[in-house]
């Protein structure tokens, strides 16, 4: 079976997938494990990518707000130093100043109501006023403590106060000139919101703003967010504007999500696709590790039925082969005089045996014939046509025909296009006491002279077609093998060579067969055997004859 | 033109001992010209394959109009004993319906096989 291969054992399996072998849902385990992680990690670092651009944004945002309010706090200051420029120009004039502050005081403007103060002494003498009654009572300690705050600070005095669920921001302008004072005082709605916190910088933004530094509810100015859900917690961005003496504090939360749906829903969906193709590589794993294991199992019962092939193949081949050696003469008959030796090697493949012999006759006392044959094909039917050639050959030469005689009449009995066999024969009969022997060939390869000193060379014996041919005749030729000399005839199946030209192999037999030692003809044919076999797909026979230098005591 | 190789598959179930890896031959009709059928045979022509070569050899020569067969070894690589019995074969087949086989273009390692078999003095060649 060397082409289809030797089932031998299986190829080693690998570490690894004997590992995946053992334990598959390990590996799955494993596979799980690391797609748990690497979507752990990506949602992880996608949240905070997210995180921090929500961060900035809310950020950016506040700012923008925070510039919105810079630019509503500077329109506060213009009306109230352009009434006071009015009174110190006039020395006060409650006309004038109710004329100039006309345009900014009144519902749904920017104050509720102003008034303008002298300096007397040290109180204030009311000059004039306009708008609602203020929420700060004109005659009260409070207003008269916040008028005097105008007089000590640069700019002009914000404070907020709350009077009943009414709630104002309030303004005092001295100037530089701290003669008059100008009051003025804006409602915050009831909702909480001024004009300006409906500019669309507040559109994504939670806020409360304070006037001074600290967020306590005291200091609340405006806030879009119900009081129970003040101060502002979380994630919150605070910043501050000048505003008066004092300042605006700005606290911003994101309404929802700045950075858009996407970015908001990206670790979600990270973390659902990445759970979802976790589950699925755990799945395909495993059905791999399955199927692997299915493989596996399936090598292994095909290997076991090559097994049982390989041996039903053997016993038929030991079988083949017992007929084989049943059919060659168990024993080489005595020839007194020359020693013979003989060896048949089954071919090396399978249950296809070949069709090759060798056989040894004695014909009288002086006589002998002897046949090395080769059966085209392989198999019992191979081994049949061998049987069959063998004896009729063997009757023949009993009978006493010449070699080109036998092989003649023979070749009657056989037809390739019959059996689609044919055969190719060396014949020989000698004479144990001349040497001499005749030989005839039916396509059979020549056979090696070798001498007592062991150089050898092809005897070219004229050739005749093959046994079954039903072609042409046999001529022959007569040698003397000199006392000492050895003649080796043998089948093709030592020479030939697939792709080597036949004259090359035979020339490769010849100083082979000089490189043995002839001490022992038996050794001799078996190191020649050793020396030529090549592995083949041939069955190979040999026999050699040698003619001894001294007379065994057995002849005459 | 005819094909009349056949692939390995459709030979059927490798047995043991079979050639796998090796060069099949190709067996190709080149059809009938002036009463001279010509088959090619290319690649190592053994007993894997002495049947089939055989089997081609006759449907070349069964041609209308076919008195000689003429084989085209110039391809072959490789013939043995089996592939020469192959031959013998399709010759006697061709004497017994009154035709011939000419054996065409032998390269001269293969040339060798047939005369030391003493084939090549009962076949006819030809190139």
């Amino acid at each position: 079976m060397a082409e289809t291969g030797t089932p031998g054992p299986l190829p080693r399996v690998p570490q690894f997938a004997r590992r995946l072998r053992q334990s598959p849902l390990r590996v799955v385990a494993a596979v799980a494990a690391v797609g748990l992680l690497l979507t752990v990690l990506s949602t992880y670092a996608t949240a905070k990518v997210d995180y921090n651009t929500e961060q900035r944004l809310l950020q950016t945002q506040t700012k923008q707000a925070a510039a919105v309010l810079t630019a509503a706090v500077q329109l506060v200051e213009r009306p109230l130093t352009s009434a006071l420029d009015i009174q110190r120009t006039l020395d006060g004039d409650a006309a004038a100043f109710a004329k100039s502050m006309r345009p900014y005081v009144g519902p749904d403007k920017q104050f509720a109501s102003a008034s303008v103060w002298r300096r007397s002494g040290n109180g204030f003498r009311l000059i004039g006023s306009i708008g609602a009654a203020p929420a700060m009572k004109p005659r009260s300690a409070a207003m008269k403590t916040f008028l005097r705050q105008a007089l000590s600070v640069p700019t002009y005095a914000v404070q907020v106060i709350r009077v009943g669920d009414r709630t104002s921001v309030v303004f005092a302008e001295a100037g530089k000139a701290r003669k008059f004072v100008v009051y003025a005082e804006r409602a915050v709605p009831p909702d909480g919101r001024t004009p300006s916190d409906r500019d669309s910088a507040f559109a994504g933004l939670h806020y409360a703003t304070y006037i001074g530094r600290t967020t306590d509810s005291a200091a609340l100015a405006t806030t879009d967010l119900p009081l129970s859900k003040l101060p502002i917690t979380g994630d919150r961005y605070r910043t501050e504007v000048p505003f008066g003496d004092s300042q605006l504090t700005l606290v911003a939360t994101p309404r929802g999500h700045l950075g858009g749906g996407l970015s908001e829903h990206l670790p979600l969906m990270l973390l659902v696709g990445g759970a979802l193709l976790t589950a699925l590589a755990c799945r395909l794993v495993f059905q791999v590790v399955r199927s692997r294991q299915s493989a596996e199992s399936d090598a292994a019962t095909i290997s076991s039925l090559y097994q049982r092939v390989d041996a039903m193949y053997g016993e038929q081949r030991d079988v083949s082969v017992r007929l084989q050696r049943a059919l060659l003469p168990p024993t080489n008959p005595e020839i007194p005089g020359i020693e013979v030796a003989s060896e048949y090697v089954a071919g090396a493949q399978g249950v296809d045996i070949g069709g090759d012999w060798y056989s040894i006759v004695r014909l009288d006392d002086e006589q002998f014939a002897f046949v090395v044959g080769d059966v085209s094909g392989h198999g019992i039917d191979a081994v049949a046509v061998m049987a069959r050639a063998r004896f009729t050959l063997r009757a023949y030469l009993l009978d006493g025909n010449s070699p080109d005689a036998a092989l003649a009449k023979c070749s009657q009995q056989f037809d390739i296009s019959a059996d689609g066999h044919m055969a190719t024969v060396l014949v020989g009969v000698g004479n144990r006491s001349t040497g001499e022997i005749t030989l005839a060939n039916a396509g059979h390869p020549p056979p090696v002279l070798v001498s007592a000193a062991g150089a050898a060379e092809l005897v070219r014996v004229p050739t005749g077609p093959p046994l079954g041919t039903g072609l042409g005749t046999y001529p022959t030729v007569t040698l003397t093998l000199e006392p000492g000399e050895t003649l080796v005839a043998y089948t093709d199946g030592l020479v030939e060579r697939r792709g080597e030209d036949i004259e090359v192999s035979l020339d490769r037999l010849v100083r082979t067969v000089e490189l043995q030692s002839l001490d022992s003809l038996v050794e001799f044919v078996a190191s020649l055997l050793d020396a030529m076999h090549d592995e083949g797909v041939d069955d190979i026979a040999v026999l050699a004859l040698k003619r001894l230098t001294r007379e065994l005591p057995s002849a005459p | 033109m005819t094909d009349l190789s056949s692939e390995p598959e459709q030979r059927g179930a490798l047995a043991p001992g079979s050639r796998v890896g090796k060069e099949w031959p190709v067996f190709t009709s080149q059809g009938v010209q002036d009463g001279v059928a010509t088959l090619e045979v290319s690649g190592e022509v053994d007993i894997a394959v002495a049947a089939d070569f055989v089997a081609a050899a006759l449907a070349c020569m069964a041609e209308p109009g076919a008195t000689t067969l003429r084989v085209d070894l110039a391809a072959v690589t490789f013939l043995d004993s089996s592939g020469l019995g192959g031959l013998v074969q399709v010759r006697n087949a061709a004497q017994e319906h009154g035709k011939s086989l000419v054996i065409a273009n032998v390269v001269p390692s293969v040339m060798k096989v047939f005369t030391i078999t003493g084939l090549a003095d009962v076949l006819t060649f030809d190139g």
